[in-house]
Parts: C-alpha cells; structure tokens; sequence
C-alpha cells in the first residue's frame, strides 16, 4: 500500500516537474534564466561597490564581531545565491495554485485525487533543476570579485542543503496557500521579496536590526538556512544542531499551516468562482 | 447509478453592516432540499436562471463542496463519507475554452490529466489513444492547444473529462460560446458519450433547444429547489400553456374592430391584433384550434398564412419559473 502511495506520488511529481519544465520552456525559453541571473549580478555588484567604494574596503569592527569573517564578498556571494534560490522557490510553488486559478485548470485539478504535496513537489522539482546552471554561473561570476567557495566537509554540507531543501519548500507551501487565500500574487510576492532581502541577512548581518525585527528574521527560515550554508562555506565550522532543528521545526510549522489553510482556500475559493 | 437525496447546501457569509465597522454573519441557502437520480446512458438537464443553485449542485454532485446535508450515494457507496469514490467515478467538463493548459499539446494535456488520476502508463496510453480518435483530435494531438479553434479545445476538454473514464460525466454549459455549426458538432458528441458509452450525464445549459435535444429528463430548479421535473414533452404538458395561432391577412382586409368581434367574443382577452390591424393572434387550447379555424371560415375571413406553433419547453420554463416565483411572494405575504 505504502509502495503504491509513493509510486504513485513520484508518478505526479515527475510529471508536474515536466509540465512546468515544458510550460516554462515554451513560453519564456530565456527570460526567466536572464532575469534572475542578472538579479543576482546586481546584488553582488552593488554590494562591491558599497564595500570598495564607500567603505573602502576595510570592514567595522562590530561587522566582524558579528559575522566572524573579513571576507565580505565571499558573504555576499553565499547570502545572494540562498537568496536568490529562497525567492525563486518560494515564488514558484507559491504562485502554482494561483496560476491554475488563472489557467482556468484549478478546479479540474482539485477533482482528480492527486496528493496536493506531490504536485508542488514537483513545481519545485523543476525549479531546483532549472536553479542548478544559475548557481554555476554565479560561482563563476563569484570569481570576478576573487570569491573561491570551497567546500570543507561535505556531510556538512549535504545536511545544510537538504534542510535548506526542506525549509523552502514548506515555506513555498504555507505561501502557495496565503496566495490562494489572498487571490493574490503580485502584492504578496514583492512584499515576501523585500521582506526577505531586508531582514534575512544577504548582504549584512541580521545582528545589525533592532532585537524586534531581528526575532521576525528568525521566524522566516531563509534567515537560518543562509547562517547554516556560511557556517558551512565561510566560516568552514561545523553545523549548529540548535540551529538546524529550529529550522526543520519552523519547516513544519509552515508546511501544515499551508495545509490547513489549503482547506479554508479551497472551500473558499469554490465556492466563489466556476 | 448516482442517487442525490435531499442535498442542501448554506453558505455563510459576513456582510459589513452599513454605517458601521461591524461585520454581520448572513446565511444563505443556495440549494435547498434537491433529490435527483442519474442513470447511466441516460442524459439528465439540470435548467435554472443564472443563480438559481445549478452549478453549486454540480459542484457537490463532484465531490468539490461539502453538502450542509443530505446523502449523495454513488454506486451505492455514500460519497459525503468518500469524497475519494466520487472523484473516481465522475468527473466534470465545464464551458468556455479554459480548463486545458495552452502551451502542452493535446497529448500532453491528456498524460498529465490522466497521471494525476493514477491511471498505470501502459492504459494510459491506450487510452488517450481512443479519446483523441473519439472527439476526432489524433492528426492534431502533437500541437500545442493554443493553436486549436474554439471548437477543438472543446472537443478536448471532453476527452479530459473521460480521462478518468467516469461513469457520470457533468457537463456545466458545454457550448458556451460555440458557434451554431461547433455547437451542434458538441451535441453529437454528447449524445454519442450517452448512447454509445452509457455514461451518465448532467448538462447545464441556457440553450434550451440544446436541453430539449438532449435531455432525456429535466429537473428545472428556481432558487435552490426543483420546481419541476419529467421528460421534456411532459414539462410542457405540465405548464398546460396554449397553441398559437398566427394569422395574416393580405393588404386588402385588416382585422378591424367589426372583423374580430366575433372572436372577442369568443376568446376574451387571449385576441391581440398587431401590425396595423394585419395579424391576429390567439393562444388557445389545443382542443380549440379546430374550432377557431371553424370561425375563420365563417366570417369569411381572407388570410394570407396561418401559423400554428406548438408551446416551446423555452416559453415552458420560463412560465414555470414565473410561475414559482409569485407562489413565492404570495407566501412571502
């Protein structure tokens, strides 16, 4: 029975993965690749240019107290790729329901009795996939600025990604929901964007908010998953368990109050619309 | 078959009270005690003004919303338990040329569809194959939708709906926005998935021509309730309305004062004279036609056509609906 349940939930996943590989492809062959690329160019350049220009090169003692590092591209370079992964994530599997609601195929999916997880599994299956040549483009233009990231211990690293993996994904649930509940894509996701990259610590320390913000910081997961990848690329030290915990508890408080929500959205939304 | 037993559906709303920043709980009751059987090979019409609880009911009748009560028993099994049975057993194809993703080719289309019911990879295939050849897509299953007509997205929307190989198949406005030739190309299809494929069949539609094409019996719902039901012929038998008759003279006689008396005299107020006193109708009992031709003769009455129109289901469900809706109001009083 449990064989059956998961072969059939890899059947979805693999071919929403493919629908959306072959949707994305035919209706924005390069934009979507360019688009992002070039965000997160801009990130890195504007950042060099803080750093060389305004505060010609040297680094505040209290951003190395922080931080714990001097290398600040390298910083950079780490919180801009988890960031533009975040966002790309969140966005994708939290605009999927909506975009059914504007393809018109919302209802003929919630009538099948496909598992609602499977199919954003695999929404966020392509979009892992389609992040993977970015992320080497983004090492190789790391380079420009004599950023070399290397990896030290690789269970380590294994972890942090599949947590990273995880926390993503169940917050791109809990939105995909808040989406669907708002009938909403465009406010929200410019908002969650900013959210993100101001208070999650890209580009400096989330030591530097006020202690508020900072607690609000820590409740949005890409916070602890970029601390978790700099431990592990940067600062070359082992993962801190607390921290990986709190974050796959926080994963699942996102992900099951995505689910919850899922039923209030959908009753609400079938009810209002054909 | 699929038996619906006293389905009754509230919505709960909040409504800002006027004046003030209070919201106010209101209920509504959108269908309202409806009981129904669909039979296999057998093509139901579900016929209401806009609002009048159809799509709601289609909707539970699908497992998409939960009844506030009543039964809905599929096969036997009750489906509000196992809203699971349901999914497996129908599925719903609705009007308009959405519902299909437009840049995957019809194949394409039909391969996610059909994963996302668990239907194994080898059956799937054959059955796609049959579907594309049923509503005649095979030499165009390679192009992506966007390039189909009105008509071909349609077409494909059905075979979706049979992806599943439903035993019940609901079809809410199915024609919508079709053209007379599509939508009369549809209505051979629909007919064909009865007939031929013994599914049964739930059509909403506002084309009643199309219902009384179709439909092998009505349910005709006003306000949440089923006002009425049978078979298309005894719908209009039960609305008893009368034949018109359609007379007109040529230019030399006209149906002056004098000339129509004695049919005044006759028919009362059911008499109306029209286009400058050169057409008289009259809607009469069908066993008072014979007479009123009988009159006609008499008062040597020189006429250039008569036309003798039978009651419409249209005219039919429209006097019906009328109908309900004073009894309503009397009992409002």
């Amino acid at each position: 029975m449990l064989s059956f349940i998961g072969e059939t939930m890899i059947e979805i996943i693999l071919e929403t993965f493919k629908r959306y590989f072959i949707t994305k492809q035919r209706a924005y062959p390069w934009s979507f690749f360019v688009s992002r690329l070039i965000r997160m160019a801009y990130t890195m350049i504007f950042s060099y240019i803080v750093y060389c220009l305004m505060a010609n090169r040297s680094l505040t003692n209290a951003f190395v107290d922080v931080t714990s590092t001097t290398n600040y591209m390298t910083y950079v370079l780490v919180g801009t790729i988890v960031f533009t992964f975040s966002v790309a994530s969140i966005l994708s599997v939290g605009r999927a329901y909506m975009g059914e609601v504007r393809e018109g195929t919302f209802l003929s999916l919630l009538l099948t009795p496909a598992s609602r997880t499977a199919y954003l599994l695999g929404v966020y299956l392509e979009q892992i996939v389609r992040y993977i040549p970015e992320i080497l483009i983004a090492l190789l233009f790391g380079k420009l600025f004599g950023v070399t990231i290397v990896i030290h211990n690789l269970l380590d690293f294994f972890i942090s990604v599949v947590v990273l993996l995880m926390a993503m994904f169940a917050f791109g649930v809990f939105m995909a929901n808040l989406m669907l509940f708002l009938r909403d894509t465009f406010i929200t996701q410019n908002t969650v964007t900013t959210i993100i990259y101001l208070l999650c610590g890209i580009s400096f320390p989330v030591g530097f908010l006020p202690y508020l913000v900072r607690i609000i910081s820590y409740c949005i997961p890409v916070t602890l998953s970029i601390d978790l990848m700099r431990d592990v690329l940067l600062h070359h030290v082992s993962i801190d368990y607390g921290k990986t915990i709190f974050l796959i508890i926080l994963s699942f408080l996102y992900y099951f109050t995505g689910i919850f929500l899922f039923k209030i959205s959908e009753r609400k939304h079938v009810e209002s619309f054909g | 078959m699929y038996e619906v037993i006293s389905l009754v559906k509230e919505y709960h709303n909040q409504v800002k009270k006027s004046r003030s920043l209070l919201k106010e709980k209101t209920t509504k009751l959108a269908v309202n005690n409806i009981s129904m059987d669909i039979r296999e090979g057998k093509i139901i019409g579900l016929l209401g003004i806009n609002g009048a609880g159809k799509t709601t009911t289609i909707k539970m009748l699908s497992s998409l919303l939960k009844p506030t009560s009543g039964e809905l028993i599929i096969d036997g099994i009750d489906g509000v338990e196992n809203p699971f049975e349901i999914k497996k057993r129908v599925n719903m194809v609705a009007g308009g040329e959405r519902a299909l993703y437009w840049k995957m080719t019809a194949k394409e289309n039909l391969v996610y569809f059909g994963t996302l019911y668990n239907i194994p990879k080898k059956e799937l295939e054959i059955r796609i194959s049959e579907l594309l050849s049923l509503v005649g897509l095979e030499e165009v299953k390679d192009l992506e939708v966007e390039k189909y007509s009105k008509g071909m997205k349609q077409r494909l929307q059905i075979a979706r709906g049979l992806i599943n190989n439903p035993k019940y198949l609901f079809l809410d406005e199915p024609t919508l926005g079709l053209d007379v030739s599509i939508a009369r190309e549809m209505r051979t299809y629909v007919r064909k998935l009865a007939v031929e494929k013994q599914k049964g069949l739930v059509l909403t539609t506002h084309y009643i021509t199309e219902a009384e094409e179709l439909c092998d019996y009505i349910y005709l719902i006003n306000e949440g309730t089923i006002i009425s039901q049978g078979t298309p012929h005894e719908l209009i038998q039960s609305a008893r309305l009368g034949t018109e008759i359609i007379v007109r003279t040529n230019r030399k006689t006209s149906f002056t004062e004098e000339v129509i008396y004695p049919f005044i005299l006759k028919y009362g107020n059911q008499v109306i004279v029209m286009d400058n006193l050169l057409e008289l109708r009259v809607s009469l009992k069908r066993s008072n036609v014979s007479d009123f031709l009988g009159l006609l003769i008499t008062q040597k009455i020189e006429y250039e056509s008569i036309n003798i129109a039978e009651p419409t289901l249209e005219a039919t469900l429209i006097e019906l609906t009328k109908q309900n809706s004073i009894k309503g109001e009397d009992n409002n009083e």
